[in-house]
Parts: structure tokens; sequence; C-alpha cells
């Protein structure tokens, strides 16, 4: 909303006031001003001059050489390029060292071919005041030499730019923030301006020219309407097109203007129909029919519904209510006689229309927010006035009134419990107090009861309809700055408890144990500690991304939730899988000439069964560059980095397995399934080639994604104590030959078995390490050979040679028997 | 042989057994010394044949002059193999030398994605003043996170958030308050929890993302006054932008709170004298506030004649920014490493 001051001075006294202080009073009091603008400031070197002669150019055909006063008893000379003026006509004049604001170079004084020339005689368009223009810009007579040409033109002015709040629709016009501008500094509004110019009508009654039904009067309680006739339609009086322009409002002819100024003076909607372009002359105010379609203003045709609140004529829609006008109705030219609309829409009912059709309009914003439905009448008039005052010639009004539908004088009354207010305030306030405040904005105390004072609230005040609005308005009013800050008491240690359940209530927990908050801040640090660094992605995904992954078409993941309304294709779905996202950043930094990158990301996948909190990780390069050496990630890496991942949680049997359903973007025969307890936890595997390929990417890149709602389902693990053995430890290394596509699970599954008999193995194994394997000329083709380290030890006594003997051959015989390792 | 002539013998033995241990410059020759004078048929051992010969009365006096000679002997081979020994340890470590000037095998650490941090500093200073965290999920219904936070269905404060639709009748959560709804459901008075989280908007600039990040608060109780919410607020300032940060609380208007206001913070590029970070004005808008809306309480059957409370939400990406000079707000989802690297 667009104020200007000298439009809002017209209301009440603000020229004594600091713009940028009323601008900072009326943020503090919740109409956030956003920005000054300062319109035909700074230009006081262009002024008001005279043209006392004009003579040829010496030199130049098509310059003339002017003679000029600009009112300090000096004749400059000024050439010029323009035909249009004579002597003895006023126009602006830039002096040497000034900037017309629609040109971009400093005015200076100089020589043009020959002859001196002390600055610029302008027109419209070098003061932007036109977008095009031709000649200079003649003044009127009456304008005195050497004013500057703003200020003369009356333009100058300071425009603030206020971001109103949805609930303070009161303030959307200048007689709104005028009132707000009263109570802030204890000033009246001007009583000239509030009173308005009876026109007196001539015409025969209105109701002989023109009908009025109201069938919808839920979705419009009032309507009212006037007629003129004889009017002319042309351009505006140059003061109504200032105002207009001032706030940033294109003129469009002298009814239209009329209209929208009363829409920012005083916030009420009007619109004006060429009253013989009615059938029947007839305003019918009606649910649109189905089938039935609007041309607005706009020029776009609107196909409209039951829902929509429309005005018609005898037969057809020729408006939608408090959204905008129809093009076949619409002032024209030749229109002479005019049905000018002041009513009052549900806002609602306005609200759904201009969502459904898409059109915001400064009518649709205001009704949805709600207008002062008492002052309708008025509004009326004081149009009527306008109109009278824009017209050369007076057209007659009809008179008598057509309306339809009521107008409350209050909104109701609302009681205000004082103690309470000063109590959720944190303040000490009294009923005196509470009152002042609230009649400073209009409220009228009708009286006081226990339980507090009963306010009326005048009719342009829809927002307040509870206490709780009195209360804020003593709060704004009072000042939030002179509210004392204090710290909330609470005992100490209490804790959230779970509520009685009741019908229609949720009862799903939200408040994270600090368990849970600490493994999961545990993940975080150990991958930073990695070295990995940590990304942080949206929550989209493209259908793209479904399958650059290759993801099968019964593929849970493709079950995504679509977004109605994304932004960008890319960003249509929500995601159900980090990777893609990984991927792109790989990318990112790939194009960026970066082969080392180390990503993780600790973010939510949105999955039909629900969120779910998930780690994704993304590797390739090398894991850091050293002068020595450099060592790349491979799979064996970020399988350990997993592995070690379970570590805080109640996971007892962590497993890895070859996928019987691989990743169709991982490599087939370098991807793995960690599994806890046997419930998947996640997937490690190295970015298939044709992916990687088709990706153009070169060096071996590893992924992994790991679910961390299963890892924290586990629990957090627990540890008991156990007392290590005094006894010492025999090691024993054996070089197994085992068939290569073998997996080495097997083997240590097979003497975990054999370890599950006490003896003569079982009682005295301790531990199996993998320390070589071996494939290649010194072993047989289709083996390879696997180095084992097995530590013995006993709880109760130093092991003997002879036991250790007998449970190496024991062991060898099971292994070759059960899955045919043999010793090399 | 006489006693005296052996012991003579014994002595130049000796001699000659020191002179050439010292002279030894590997163990190796050293051992071979030894083992010439003092081995089984050592100089020494071969001279000690005589022994038969003496009489028994000088045998002793031979015997005491032949362990002399061995003593002295293996003394010196001792002493031989010690700075034999130290000598070799010495040349080790010379050729161990390294030039510690390099550059040592750095792990590169990060403190994580600098959203993460400001977020985790959030959730700390809130825990500090006794919130606890709560979650809820991102997808949403209407109810939690307009209805019952006092939007009403077809009502311009819808507008001042640009809700992203599933194709479901769900919706993509524009603020963690349905969490503060959810957990009003969920638990008894008193409430005191921060829920941290991703929030979307459907508009995208140099200052807004459609996935951003909130820290929302909400505290309810008995007498809980507009008061207690800027002593909070203050405290929060004071704790996130340094001892003596001032702020300014406005009024403002979201539809689940009021009084409601929005909440500057002096800035911290030029301490309130205005700068091109506050844009002149010497303030920050950085948190949204106020007391809970009784129709809010309503809809989560809390009763508002009892209980008071207050709510507040920022903006993680917006302190970030702040604390960071994080220009564009995009820069946090690119994860391009030259970004990331710095924080």
């Amino acid at each position: 909303m667009k104020v200007s001051i000298s439009w809002l001075n017209e209301w009440i006294e603000v020229t004594d006031l600091d713009p940028k202080q009323l601008a900072e009073r009326l943020t503090m009091a919740g109409l956030e001003v956003d920005g000054i603008e300062y319109p035909g400031h700074g230009h006081d070197d262009i002024v008001v001059g005279k043209i006392l002669g004009i003579e040829d150019h010496p030199k130049a055909d098509r310059l003339v050489v002017c003679r000029v006063d600009t009112g300090d008893d000096q004749e400059r000379t000024i050439v010029c390029g323009a035909k249009n003026m004579k002597a003895g006509d006023r126009v602006p004049v830039a002096l040497p060292g000034s900037a017309p604001p629609g040109i971009d170079f400093e005015i200076g004084a100089r020589e043009v071919m020959g002859v001196q020339s002390a600055g610029m005689l302008c027109s419209r368009e070098e003061l932007e005041l036109a977008e095009e223009s031709e000649g200079l810009m003649i003044l009127s007579e009456e304008l005195e030499l050497g004013t500057p040409i703003f200020d003369a033109l009356e333009m100058r002015d300071v425009v603030l730019e206020i971001d109103l709040t949805p609930n303070r629709s009161d303030c959307l016009s200048h007689l709104g923030v005028a009132r707000e501008v009263a109570a802030l500094y204890g000033r009246s509004l001007r009583e000239e301006r509030l009173s308005i110019e009876k026109i007196s009508a001539q015409g025969a009654p209105v109701s002989d020219v023109a009908g009025l039904v109201i069938e919808d009067l839920e979705g419009c309680p009032q309507y009212r309407l006037a007629v003129l006739e004889g009017v002319s339609v042309g351009p505006s009086p140059a003061g109504l097109r200032r105002r207009l322009l001032s706030v940033g409002q294109r003129s469009v002819n002298n009814i239209v203007d009329v209209t929208n100024f009363v829409l920012l003076d005083v916030g009420q909607p009007l619109h004006a129909f060429d009253l013989d372009l009615l059938e029947e002359n007839r305003i019918v105010v009606r649910r649109a029919k189905s089938g039935e379609k609007l041309e607005a203003i706009d020029h776009n045709c609107y196909a409209l519904s039951e829902a929509d609140l429309v005005i018609a004529d005898a037969s057809r829609p020729v408006a939608l209510a408090g959204v905008m006008g129809g093009s076949e109705t619409e002032v024209s030219e030749t229109t002479t006689r005019i049905l000018l609309e002041c009513a009052y829409f549900d806002p609602t009912t306005v609200r759904k229309s201009s969502k459904r059709h898409g059109i915001h309009s400064e009518s649709s914003h205001r009704y949805e927010r709600g207008i002062d439905s008492g002052a309708l009448k008025q509004n009326l008039e004081r149009a009527v006035a306008l109109l009278f005052r824009a017209q050369d010639t007076d057209p007659v009004l009809r008179s008598g009134e057509l309306a339809e539908g009521s107008a409350p004088t209050t909104l109701g009354e609302v009681t205000l419990d004082v103690d309470r207010t000063a109590r959720v305030l944190g303040i000490e306030l009294d009923a005196d107090d509470c009152r002042s405040y609230l009649e400073e904005i209009g409220l009228q105390n009708v009286g006081s009861e226990e339980g507090g004072l009963r306010f009326a609230i005048p009719t342009y005040r829809p927002d307040l309809e509870r206490p709780i609005d009195l209360v804020e308005e003593i709060a704004r009013l009072h000042g939030y700055d002179r509210i004392p800050a204090r710290m909330p008491r609470f005992a100490v240690g209490e804790g959230h408890k779970k509520r009685t359940p009741h019908e229609g209530r949720e009862t799903k927990e939200t408040i994270l144990s600090r368990g849970e908050r600490r493994v999961l801040d545990w993940v975080r640090g150990f991958l930073l500690d990695q070295g990995l660094m940590e990304a942080v992605n949206y929550s989209f995904m493209g259908r793209d991304d479904l399958d650059r992954l290759g993801l099968a078409e019964d593929d849970d993941r493709r079950d995504a939730a679509e977004v109605a309304n994304p932004l960008v294709k890319s960003q249509a779905l929500m995601r159900t899988t980090l990777v893609a996202g990984l991927l792109d950043n790989l990318q990112t930094n790939l194009a960026q000439r970066r082969q080392d990158v180390a990503l993780f990301e600790v973010g939510r996948r949105y999955l039909s069964s629900g969120e779910a909190r998930t780690l994704g990780i993304v590797v390739t390069g090398a894991k850091g560059r050293h002068w020595s050496g450099d060592r790349s990630w491979d799979f064996f890496d970020l399988k350990g980095v997993v592995q070690a991942l379970a570590t805080p949680f109640a996971i007892d049997d962590a497993s890895w397995q070859r996928p019987q359903s691989p990743e169709p973007y991982l490599h087939p025969g370098v991807q793995a399934r960690w599994l806890g307890d046997g419930v998947p936890l996640g997937v490690v595997g190295q970015l298939h080639p044709a992916q990687a390929q088709q990706e153009g990417i070169e060096a071996p890149v590893f992924f992994a994604e790991i679910d961390l709602e299963a890892l924290i389902r586990a629990g957090r693990r627990e540890s008991q104590m156990q007392e290590a053995s005094k006894y010492p430890a025999v090691i024993r290394d054996f070089a197994l030959l085992y068939e290569q596509d073998r997996p080495y699970k097997e083997l240590e599954d097979a003497i975990a078995e054999l370890a599950r008999d006490r003896d003569p193995f079982g009682s005295i194994f301790e531990k199996v390490e993998l320390f070589d394997v071996y494939e290649g000329e010194q072993v047989p083709q289709g083996q390879r050979s696997l180095a084992i380290k097995i530590t013995y030890r006993s709880e109760s006594r130093t092991l003997k040679e002879s036991e250790i003997e007998v449970a190496d051959r024991h062991l060898l015989s099971y292994l070759d028997e059960k899955i045919g390792a043999r010793l090399r | 042989m006489n006693v005296e002539q052996l012991e003579a013998r014994l002595e130049q033995l000796s001699e000659e057994a020191v002179a050439l241990l010292a002279q030894a410059g590997e163990r190796e020759e050293a051992i071979q010394v030894k083992n010439r004078y003092l081995g089984r048929s050592g100089s020494v051992a071969e001279l000690m044949g005589v022994l038969r010969e003496l009489p028994n009365e000088h045998k002793r006096q031979a015997g005491q002059a032949s362990n002399r000679c061995k003593k002295a002997i293996e003394g010196a081979f001792e002493n031989t193999m010690a700075s034999l020994a130290q000598q070799e340890l010495e040349r080790r470590m010379r050729e161990e030398t390294v030039d510690v000037t390099l550059p040592g095998r750095v792990t590169s650490i990060h403190l994580g994605h600098p959203l993460r941090q400001v977020e985790n500093e959030l959730i700390d200073i809130f825990s500090d003043l006794g919130f606890e965290v709560a979650e809820g999920p991102e997808i949403e219904t209407d109810f939690f996170n307009f209805e019952a936070l006092n939007f009403p269905p077809d009502h311009p404060a819808r507008d001042m958030q640009d809700t992203f639709k599933l194709t479901d009748d769900r919706l993509l959560r524009t603020h963690t308050s349905p969490v503060q709804v959810r957990t009003m459901h969920a638990y008894d008075v008193p409430i005191r929890i921060i829920s941290p989280g991703r929030v979307y908007r459907c508009d995208s600039d140099i200052t807004h993302s459609p996935v951003f990040h909130q820290v929302e608060g909400l505290l309810i109780d008995r007498d809980v006054s507009f008061a207690d919410l800027k002593g909070t607020l203050t405290a929060f300032a004071e704790r996130c932008f340094g001892p003596g940060t001032n702020i300014r609380l406005r009024p403002s208007y979201f539809p689940f709170t009021e009084p409601s206001a929005e909440v500057d913070i002096e800035c911290m590029f030029c301490s309130g004298d205005g700068c091109r970070v506050c844009s002149h004005t010497g303030w920050l808008e950085v948190l949204g506030a106020g007391m809970v809306d009784p129709n809010v309480f309503a809809a989560s059957g809390i009763d508002a004649d009892e209980y008071t409370g207050f709510a507040f939400g920022l903006g993680v990406e917006r302190i970030a920014m702040l604390k960071q000079g994080v220009s564009d707000i995009r820069r946090f989802f690119e994860n391009d490493l030259r970004f990331l690297e710095q924080f």
C-alpha cells in the first residue's frame, strides 16, 4: 500500500512530521514501512522560466536561440530545438548543473555551434512526466518565475510503502492510515475532509431508470447504486491525475479515476457501468449459472461456476462481484449515463472467486480482507461528489436511493477483562488505561460489568472480534518496547508427560529422546571425523532421477509423493532415495575438476510407509592426498566406515551379503546389503560402470545408503564388562585354499559353527582374523588362498602345545569336510 | 714355564687382545678376537695347558692371573660391543632422519554443513533455556499446518505462505508449527518445546529457498506473559549474537498468535548505527513471535482461560546467512566443496 504524505495531509496534519520518524512510528505500531520515496525531490535547479524572445540560430537551421528569464534579473540565452513555444510562454528550465530525471546527463553551460547556451528548456519526457512527448512543456501563466518546477507543479511528495499484514484491512486507504496516525499522535482528522459535499439530485427517481435485486444476500449483504446522466467521459482534472500518479496509479478517464481515487482514499471499491449497456437497466446480484462466461476488463474470458457471485443485468453476468468488471459494460468514450456500484461483498466469496480465476485486483484485495461495511452510503455520496467535480459541466444525478441490504452501525461488542489483559501482557494496567487506548482507535466503551469493559467495535475494524484482539490493540498502543523482559518460571527438571488420549487428538509422540538425538549426533560426528563433508540437499527429485538410477517399474521408490505445483520438473517428487541428490553433488564438484569427493547427507526419505531418516554417502578419488603417495577410496574403505557405524547400536549380528535383487545403479559384483540381526540396514556399492559412463564419470564412485530408522530401532548398545583372561594367547596362521567364487563369509561362519561345540576347538577358540587373500600363479586355477590367524586362549590355564595341535587338526578337518577348504 | 713367566705371558695376551678389540670396527671382528683369545682352544686356554706342570702352591696364583686376563679381555669386549652398538644406533638414526618441514598427512576434518552447525547451535541455546526438542512429519495435512493454527479455509492469511500441495490432499508443511499442534495434542501442559526442521514454500531467489529450515519454540503454562516472551528472546539473542545484543519487537500479524510480533535484533555489523546489511535501519529481522492465539488452544483442547503461552519461530538460513556472511541462500544447497570447505 502506497501512502502519499500530501494526500494523507488532506486527512490529518502531517506536514510537521519528519517522514522518517513517521515511518518509524508506524512500523513500531505494526504498519511496517518498507520504503520511502521522494518523488520530485532534489531538482531545485529546474525552475519555471519565461521565454522573452526567440531568434534564429546563426549557423543551424533547426535550432533557435531563446532569451529566458528565470526570475533572477538575469537574462540567459538557451539554444533549443523545439518549435512549439512562443515568446511569453512559461517553460521548465534546467539550469547548468541540474540533472533532469528523464535524461541521463548533467546540464552544463556550453557553446552550441558558436552560441553560448546556459541550460536547457525541458519537455514532459525530460522531466519524466510522460513516457513520450513532443516539444517543450508549456506551463501555466500563473506560475511564479524561478520556482522549482516540481514545487510549481505541486508534485513534490513523500510516498511511504507500507507492507500491511492481512488483518489490517482498515489501513488499505489514506483515511485508514490517517486514523492510525491520529491514534498514535493524539491528533484528529480534518473536519472539512470528513464532511461530504452534498450534490442535489435533479433527475427523476433513480428507480425509474434502474432496477436492483440481490438474490444472494449472503454473498452480498449490501448493494447501493447511483445513476448519473449526461456525463462526458474524458481526461481527469490534473489534480486527480496527480494524486493517482503519486501512488503509481495510471489515469484512465474521469469516471474510472474517481472510482480508483475513492478506493485509495477511503478503501471503498466502486464500479461504474455504462447504464445503457445493461440489459433492462437492471442489476441482479446472484450466483453465476454454470456455463456462463464473462469477458473482464482485462480482456480475458472467464468461465464462471455456480460458486461465483456475479453482478448481472437482465440476461448475463456483467461483473465478477468484488473482483473485476466486465468489458462489455465498461465505461467508454461514448458513455453518457453511468450506474455507480457501491457494495459490500462477503470476503470468503470474493476470495474464492479471485483464487479460482487467478485474478487479484485492488478491489478483491480489499473485499477479501473486509471493507468498512458501515460506510457505503457516505462513500457513494463521496464518489458522486467527486464525479461531479471531475466533469466540465454538471451531469444530472437521479434522485432517491436504490439500495438493498442493511448497513450495520457497529460490528457488535467485545468485553475486555482488564486483569487478564495485564497478566497476558505482563504489565500494570487499569480500566482507564484500557479505555483510553481503545477509544483512541475509535472503539466506544458502552458499558462495564463484572468481568470487564464492553466496547462497541466500529465498522471499519472487522478484525476486532474477540477480547484477545483488543489485548493486541492495547499492547500495540502501549508500545511493545514498554513491555518489560522477564524470564518464564518453571520447575527445574519438569519433563513432558503424555496426555490422556482423547477422541480426535493425535497421540503420536513428537519429543525426541536425548538418546536418539545423541546417536544421530554421533553418526554425523563420526563421518565428519572420517574426513567426509556434509551435504544438505532439497527433499525433492525428478522423475528423470528414477530413470537415471535405472529403478525397475515395480520398485517401491517409484511410488513417490508428487508435488502438485513444483517450481521445476526436477523437483516434482518427494525423494525416496538420497542417491540422486548426492550424484548431483558429485557432478557439481567434478565439473569444478575436483577429483576427490567424499560427502554424506543425513536427511529424510519420503516413503509410502512414512518419512525415514536416512544416511547417504558418496565417495570417489583419493582418501587424502600426500606427497608420499595417495590411496583411493575403494569398496572396503566405505564398507569399513559403514561397519563402524553400528558401534553405538545394539546390533548383535551384523552381516553382509550380495543382494538377491541388486541395486540397478550399482555394480552387480561390487555391492552388498548390510543386515543387522536379519533386518536390512542399507546398501554399499560401486556406481554401475554403465551408469558411470552415462554420467561421464571415469573414476570409480562408491555409494552407501543407510536406513537410520532401522539403526535407531535397534536401540543403544549397553555394555557389560568382562574380565580379560590372565593367560597367554596362542596364535596360529593357516593359509587355506578355497574355491575362488565362494564367499569368505562361509569360512567365517563354518569356524563360528565349529566354535559352538565346546571341545576340543570351541573351548579355547578366541577369534579368527583374515590377514591375506591371494589369487594367482601360486595357487591352482579357480581357487584362492585365504590366510587366517586363529587365536586360542583359555580363561583358566596356559594352553599346552598338544591341546593346540588337537584343536588345529579338528579345525582343518572340519573346514575340509564342510566347505572344502584345505591347507595350502 | 714357571708361574711368573705364565703371568707375564697372560698379561701380554690380554694386552694384545684389548688392543685388537679396541680396533675392531664391527661386531663380527670383535667376536672373532674374543674367540681367538678366550675360546675353547683360544690362546688363553692353550697357555693355561701348562697349569698341570705347575707345582700345586703356584696353581692358585696362576688361576688368578688367568681370570684377570679373561676379565680384562671380556671387559674390553663388552666395551667394544657397546660402543659398536652405540655407533650402529647413531648411524641408523642418521639414516632415519626426515625433513620435518615436509607436510604431514592431514585428515581433513570438517565441522559439518553450515546449516547444521547453526541449527545445532540454536538447539543448544534453547535446550539450555529448558526447551525439549520435538519433531514431526514434513508431509502434513491441512488440519495440522493451517486449520488447527487458526488459518480458516479461504483466509487471506494463507497467502502469506505459498504452499506446495501434493497430488493427494496433503501438503508440504510451510512452517514447523504443526509440530506444536501435535505436541499439544499428545502431551499435557506445561509444554516447553522447540521444533527444528525442514519447511517448504514455493519461492526461489537469492533470499528464498523452496526448502529451508526453521526452529520454532512453544511454551505453555499458567501465567505466561508477553514479558516472558520478551525475556526468552532477549536471552536467545544474547546467547546467539553475543552479550548485550538488543532486540526490538514490532506489532505484526500471524494467525496463530495474538498479540504477534516481528522481532528485530540490533545489527551486529554496525552495532545499530546503520549499514548496508541492515538497510541502514540498525535492525535485522530474524524472528516472528507472539502469544498463542486462543483459537489454537481450542483446536488442541487446551483451556485458554487457564493457560497462556508464547510461540516463536526463526529461519536457520537467515541466521546462518547473517553469521557466516552468505549472500545467496542457494549456496547452502549446491554442496560445492569450495563452499563447504570453508566451514
